[in-house]
């Protein structure tokens, strides 16, 4: 029984040391995309290469683009449908994370705190502009591998992977697979 | 005992199959998108045809020439000036839902700005003494209070909107200094707010199209998700 105690104390703490890392880690690529934005000696497309180095192996896209078909719209690829679907969502991610990056060249980003939902760590950051703030939350789960990524990004209130969860159900209502596959394209 | 010990089992479990993984995310993404009913979809998707005609092709290209010629920082303390004026909206609301501490903060930011931020126009209460602003509408105290959004509507120029939120517009503006002025007044003090908020949303706004699919479901989902999420915070 206490062995058992022991060893759950110490999940709970290896937890929050975690969440603690992340945190620290969000706040230095932060950092770094917006020194990279700031930079006007570079063009768009080394910002853009750049920014992908920083911050492409804290995103798990396949998650990313599994989520955003939901569980009926995943039944309804095979195998390689579904490859080259996540192929594709990943581009257009990336593209539009570097877009609304772009956005924040004037803008601070300060990471605040750590919340911890079930088996989820949420770090939540603010977004500090000359006129307005606004929230950012960054959604991080346990891979199968064990590594701590992002599977979803929340920007004042708006999760990225809901917005696309509902569009892509709209196009599978009425319309078939290879639609879908040319519209993320 | 067996709560804890299953509680460890569930932390340290590990090993998910593809289609488990996926599965444990469904509570947090089922819910939110959920389908509402969207008697007014015909309509809305014109009024959101006509809002962007007129937002790229009338509005932005006005407040990007606007913001050409007005600087910054006077911009800014045009927006803190009308921010100012709409004190006894957010007072009022924060207090109906019973958040004293921010009502209170809303009094302290009123007092400072306008008097040492000179009418509103520097929000010396947010740099100097770091109170921040607490946004709270009507619509928001509704939600509070359980009230649902109703149906989605787009209004006329002024976009994403449901039942809710547009009738609380009307209760709003009976607390906003505006509604007060003679008609000239208040389209002028209209038009120059608009004109400068837009002068600083030109860009997210063609941004946020780049995501878009179909525009209409796209706008109108961010909306309701982030009026949601200042319901619940």
């Amino acid at each position: 029984m206490k062995l058992l105690l022991i060893i759950f104390i110490f999940t709970l703490s290896l937890f929050a040391n975690t969440a603690d890392s992340l945190k620290e880690l969000v706040q230095i690529k932060s950092d770094k995309v917006l020194t990279i934005l700031k930079d006007n000696n570079l063009t768009k497309e080394v910002k853009y290469n750049q920014i992908n180095e920083e911050v492409n192996n804290l995103f798990d896209y396949d998650i990313m683009a599994m989520l955003s078909l939901g569980k009926k719209g995943r039944k309804l690829l095979d195998n390689k449908q579904k490859k080259l679907f996540v192929k594709l969502f990943t581009e257009h991610i990336k593209k539009s994370y570097f877009e609304k990056s772009d956005l924040l060249t004037d803008k601070k980003i300060i990471v605040k705190e750590t919340k911890k939902q079930k088996s989820r760590i949420f770090i939540i950051s603010e977004i500090v502009g000359k006129k307005d703030s606004s929230e950012m939350i960054y959604k991080f789960h346990k891979n199968k591998q064990g590594k701590w990524l992002i599977y979803d990004v929340e920007i004042s209130g708006v999760s990225i992977i809901t917005s696309y969860r509902k569009q892509f159900q709209e196009i599978l209502k009425d319309n078939d697979v290879e639609k879908l596959l040319d519209v993320v394209k | 005992m067996r709560f804890i010990i299953s509680l460890f089992i569930i932390m340290s479990l590990n090993i998910y199959a593809e289609d488990d993984l996926l599965d444990s995310f469904e509570d947090e993404f089922s819910a939110a998108t959920e389908k509402k009913s969207d008697p007014l979809s015909g309509y809305n998707k014109m009024m959101t045809k006509y809002n962007d005609i007129f937002y790229t092709k009338v509005f932005f290209p006005i407040s990007d020439k606007y913001a050409e010629i007005v600087a910054e920082p006077i911009r800014l303390s045009i927006a803190n000036f009308f921010d100012n004026l709409k004190f006894p909206i957010r007072f009022i609301n924060n207090t109906a839902q019973l958040k004293f501490k921010n009502s209170l903060e809303e009094s302290e930011r009123f007092i400072i700005n306008s008097t040492i931020g000179l009418a509103g126009l520097f929000d010396i209460a947010k740099y100097k003494f770091n109170i921040k602003k607490h946004n709270e509408d009507f619509g928001q105290t509704l939600g509070y209070y359980g009230v649902g959004s109703g149906f989605h509507i787009v209004l006329p120029f002024l976009g994403p909107s449901n039942l809710r939120d547009s009738l609380s517009i009307l209760v709003d503006s009976q607390a906003d200094v505006i509604y007060y002025l003679d008609y000239q007044e208040a389209m002028g003090s209209k038009t120059l707010y608009y004109t400068n908020e837009a002068s600083f949303k030109s860009k997210e706004y063609k941004s946020l199209k780049q995501d878009a699919i179909e525009l209409y479901p796209y706008l109108k989902d961010i909306y309701e998700q982030h009026r949601e999420s200042e319901i619940k915070r």
